[in-house]
This record gives structure tokens, sequence and C-alpha cells, in this order.
């Protein structure tokens, strides 16, 4: 079913238009299995397009997808059942606690999954019986990531996973993150925050106007822009204002 | 095929299980339909029909007495006394129906004036006593009546004529010529409530298929929800399916709630077959949930979505022979109305339960509701839409 070769995803010529808009105009690139690989751009750049034509959530115009061997606009279901999905601001019924959410998402996937070792691993342990609306952002998150892994994916797609989150919540979701690729997943994530990129990514991605202008890991990236002889305005201080203020506030979560 | 069938028997359980959660949900397709019930099942629309009359008894003796105990023997009657004065202001005002004046000389009496008869006769009156109506010819009684009330009044006045009529020969001990023997027969006395309770049935049916898929659906688009379910393989029929399983198998909860209340305390006459009500509650399910997914299709948010549900709704409740009888509209209405979905649907499950009809009695009415299940299916398969 799997490919030898590492790549567990494979994107060729991939396209997708609106009316005149190339929102994805032939994009291609792969991912190796066990990395987290970042999708950067600015808003409307393609990002969740691509994504989500890689998750089969939206028709491939052109081009050709594979998941861990499958293609995915032949057989997307066989593609759905291999991969876990956060999509970007998506919620939960209203009338169900987190542990009867995991059990019906593993319904959906034929499982039958222990949802209490599932809420363990994302440090939700506590919640069992809370509703998703009384959850924080980050909570919401880390839960949001739990019904992802109730098929025990190969690849987690993360759609700007750490988006409205406080600074301790971030960094939280980022160790959360690691632990997930640590036993073995592969992670393809979107984001607009170049330091997470850099800190959590193994590679980017560069989308802008639905082409990808650039792909490497970020420290390659970084070392090509200053062999153009770039330099910063301002030479930079040892530390930032987010330093400061994880200094002041600390950095244990904030919420219960 | 079997893996569909246990998506759908734990997606449906989820939705019941959610459903039970949501106290909104809960008040309006259960509190609601049973308070509607309850409020008007205590009231007496009896009382509506009753003629308001008022009796101004001037005379004040044993025989005005006696007289408007009679008239209080005839159930038709909300009777109230006063002075003439009085009872002219309150009809006047509407509060009254009809003023009966009984005059001073009401029963007043006389000895026979036996002058110039014959001795024999005078010995027999002075013996006996008989007196006779002290006015010459007959007394003038004023009936007043309210114009407004026309069919009121006129039951009134020949309840009232009929009335003196038999008075009169009480006293001039006339004979009789015809009469009219009324014979009761024990027939089945449907109260307003047999006739509301079906319309409750079927109203609550059209809401919970109407609101309850359309608010929803939306409010599982709007949140990412649907779109979270279509990210695992679960195929999109399976979640319509048993969002449809759901609100049937709910439908029918309600149904049975609201008979049995009805049964247990308004007395509801249900002599009709259970299965044959759920089976038509099954019928308009199908049609309203169809009418719900293809409002969901047209309306983008929970706000129009709940406006475009209440547009189509309104007219129905209160056209289709929910609350009263279509037989109050104007003919043309009546034959429009006689084709909505709602009307089938309450004509017949109000036949079954308290006329007892049977499967082909009610025919006519499932041949409708077929039909328009045939179109609300078509509408919601060209309109409905996950995005």
């Amino acid at each position: 079913m799997t490919k030898t070769n590492g790549k567990i995803i494979e994107v060729e010529n991939l396209r997708k238009t609106y009316g005149d808009l190339k929102a994805v105009d032939n994009v291609s690139f792969s991912v190796e299995r066990g990395e987290i690989f970042g999708l950067l751009g600015p808003n409307g750049a393609g990002k969740t397009t691509t994504l989500e034509m890689i998750e089969g959530l939206r028709k491939i115009d052109n081009g050709q997808v594979q998941v861990a061997g499958i293609d995915v606009d032949m057989k997307p279901d066989d593609v759905k059942s291999q991969i876990g999905v956060q999509l970007q601001s998506s919620s939960f019924f209203d009338y169900l606690n987190l542990k009867e959410l995991l059990k019906l998402f593993g319904n959906l996937y034929q499982r039958k999954i222990n949802p209490d070792e599932l809420l363990e691993k994302v440090e939700l342990s506590e919640k069992g019986k809370s509703y998703v609306k009384h959850l924080s952002g980050g909570q919401k998150q880390r839960f949001s990531i739990a019904s992802a892994l109730v098929n025990d994916p190969q690849v987690l797609f993360l759609d700007e996973p750490t988006t409205g989150l406080d600074p301790q919540a971030r960094r939280h979701l980022w160790d959360l993150i690691g632990k997930i690729r640590d036993t073995g997943k592969t992670v393809v994530l979107t984001t607009h925050y170049m330091d997470e990129a850099e800190i959590l990514c193994d590679r980017v991605a560069i989308i802008d106007k639905g082409k990808i202008i650039a792909l490497d890991t970020p420290d390659k990236l970084i070392d090509n822009l200053l062999a153009k002889g770039f330099k910063k305005a301002q030479a930079e201080k040892l530390a930032n204002l987010e330093d400061v203020f994880l200094d002041l506030t600390g950095r244990n979560l904030r919420e219960k | 095929m079997n893996k569909s069938i246990v998506a759908i028997k734990n997606i449906t359980f989820s939705a019941i299980k959610m459903f039970f959660r949501d106290k909104q949900a809960i008040f309006f397709s259960l509190f609601l339909p049973v308070m509607i019930m309850v409020i008007f099942g205590f009231m007496d629309f009896e009382k509506m029909s009753a003629v308001k009359l008022g009796i101004a008894d001037e005379a004040k003796n044993e025989a005005s007495g006696k007289f408007v105990e009679s008239i209080e023997q005839a159930d038709v009657f909300e009777i109230s006394t006063g002075s003439v004065e009085d009872e002219k202001k309150l009809l006047e005002a509407g509060d009254r129906d009809l003023l009966l004046i009984l005059p001073e000389s009401f029963g007043a009496t006389a000895r026979l004036d036996t002058s110039g008869l014959p001795a024999a006769y005078q010995k027999i009156v002075a013996e006996t006593g008989i007196e006779v109506p002290a006015a010459p010819g007959p007394l003038n009684i004023e009936l007043y009546y309210n114009e407004g009330e026309e069919s009121k009044v006129a039951i009134g006045t020949s309840i009232l004529k009929e009335i003196f009529h038999q008075y009169e020969q009480g006293i001039t001990n006339s004979q009789s010529l015809f009469f009219l023997e009324s014979k009761p027969v024990t027939s089945r006395n449907l109260t307003f409530v047999d006739f509301l309770i079906p319309g409750i049935v079927a109203m609550s049916i059209m809401q919970m298929g109407v609101i309850g898929v359309a608010a929803s659906i939306v409010s599982w688009r709007e949140k990412g929800i649907l779109r979270r379910l279509l990210a695992t393989p679960v195929k999109p029929f399976t979640i319509i399916f048993s969002q449809v399983l759901t609100r049937l198998i709910i439908s029918v909860l309600q149904t049975t709630i609201i008979v049995t209340l009805g049964v247990v305390f308004f007395d509801l006459q249900l002599i009709g077959s259970p299965l044959l009500v759920l089976l038509l509650a099954f019928l308009g399910g199908i049609i309203f949930l169809s009418v719900g997914f293809t409002i969901s299709g047209f309306g983008k948010t929970h706000n129009t979505v709940m406006a475009l549900s209440n547009i189509i709704m309104m007219p129905m409740m209160f056209l289709s022979g929910v609350f009263f009888s279509r037989d109050v509209l104007p003919d043309w209405l009546k034959t429009i109305t006689e084709y909505l979905p709602l009307t089938y649907l309450a004509d017949a499950i109000r036949a079954v339960m308290i006329d007892g009809s049977g499967l082909l009695d009610v025919g006519g009415e499932i041949i409708g509701l077929l039909v328009w299940m045939v179109i609300a299916f078509a509408l919601a398969t060209k309109f409905f839409k996950w995005e």
C-alpha cells in the first residue's frame, strides 16, 4: 500500500480555477514520511485550497495527488481513512461531550477507540465530560487534533492550528505537534507565523498567487536570502518582545 | 453497505442524544404543542355560542318567577337579570344578545267578569275561583335584540317564542294538534379537544421536519461541522439519511406523547388505529423533512432559514384546519387550501383518530400526501447544498 521511497504525499501539476481566478496554479511538491511540512503564504494565496484538494474535500480540476500511494481523485474515501484533518475554524456538535464526540468520530472510521487515551495525548483528560463550547481556544485546538487522531492516521493536516492563541498556548501546541511527529506521523500544516514555521517545520513551501515560489528547509531559505546580500535594517537584539512577555507571564498554560 | 448501516445507527443515536440535551429544541417540539393543547383544552368554546339573555322582570310575582325558571331550563341561554335600564345599557354595550322585559301586568289575573252570564255559570265561577288574565287581548311583551348577533338572536327568539307558546297552552288549556317528539340518540360527544389534538399532531410533524432539519443543517454548515464530517470517509448520503431517521424517530415520539397526554388528561377519543396514525406521521414527516432540506439550500444563515420556514409554515398553520375547521374560510380559499400538504395530513390524522377511519377511507389524503412527497423530494434533491 505504501511506497518505499519515503515520499508519503506526491502532488503533481495541481490546478484549481474559480472562473478567471487561478486559485492553485500548477503546483507540484512532495512530503517526506515523518516530517513536519509547512505551507506558508499570505491570505488567499491558495494554501487552504491546496490542502483541501489533498484531503479529498475539494474536487481536483487538473493534476494528480497521491497520499500514501493512493490516488485522491480516484479513491477519496481510502485517502480519508489514512489521514487526519483539522480544519480552519471548524467546530463540533453542541450537545455531545468530548468523549462522546471522539467515539462518534471513531465510528465514522468504523473504529472502536479509547477516548481517554486520546484525550490524555492532548492533555484534556479532565475535560472528557465537557462540551466543546466550554473549552478555551487552545483546548479547542487540542481537541480538534485529538479528533483528527481517532483513526491513527499516517498524515495529520493542520490548517492554521495556532491562529488566535496566546503565546503560552501556541508554545504548548508546538510541543504537542512535535510529539505527534515523534510517534512517526507526518504533519502538514499551514501558518501565517514565520517563527512557528521556523521552529516547527522541517521544510516549508511558500505559496503566492496559487504558485509555489520557494521550497526548502527554513535554514536553507534564510541562508539563500543572506547570500543575496540581504541585511536587516536594524541589528536584531538577542531577545524580542515575545521573550519579554513569556519571561513576565511564565510559560504555563492559562486555562482550566 | 453494512458499514453504512453501522454509521447511520451511530450518527442517529448521537443526534437523538443531542436533541434531548437541547433545551430549546425540547421546548419547541414537545413543550409548546403540549402547552397549546392544555390551554385550548381548558377553554370552553360552548360558552362562546351561548345566547346572552337579559331579563328585566318588572312584575316580580309568582307567575313571572315561574316563567323565568322555565326559560332557565333552556341550555342555550346565559341568563342575567336586572332592571330595564341597566339591562338596556348592557345590550347597547354588546354584553347582551337579547333583552326580555316582563311588564308589571305579566301574570296579573282577575276574577272572571260574570255579569251578564247565566246564573248557573256565575255559581260555578264563584265556587271554583277561576281567574283570567287581567288585561283583555294578548299582553304586549317587549324583546330587544342586538342587531349584530343575527344568528344568536334568531335562535334565542325562536326558543323564547316556543316557551311563551307552552306557557300560553298551560293557561288556556288548549290542546295541541301536533306533537314534535324529539328522540335522543347516543352519539359520541366530540369536543373541541378531539378536533384540536390531531391538528396539533400534524402541526408538530410539520415543525419538526421543516425547522428541525433546516436549522440544524444550516448551523452545521455555518460552524463547519458538515465539512469536518466530510473529511472522514463517511458518505454524504449517510449523514442525510441519519438526519431523516433522527427526525422521523423524534416525530413518532412526539406524536405518541401528545396523543397519550390527550387521552389521559383531556378524554381524547382515540378510536382509530394508532399504527395508521404513525404511518401518516411518517408520510408527512418525509414531506416536511424534504421541505426543510430545500429551505436549507436557500438560506445561508440561521435567521434567513427561520424566516423562510415561518413564511411557509404560518399560512398552513392557520389555513389547514389545525386549530379550527376550514369551513369558516371563504369558498375560494377553502378550495385552494384543500390541496395543502398540512391539510391532507391533519384531515387524515383526524379522520383516523376520532372517526376511526381505515386506510381506504383516507386513501384520498394519502394520495395527496404521496404527490406532495414526490414534489418535495424533487425540490430537496435540486436545491439542497452541502456548502
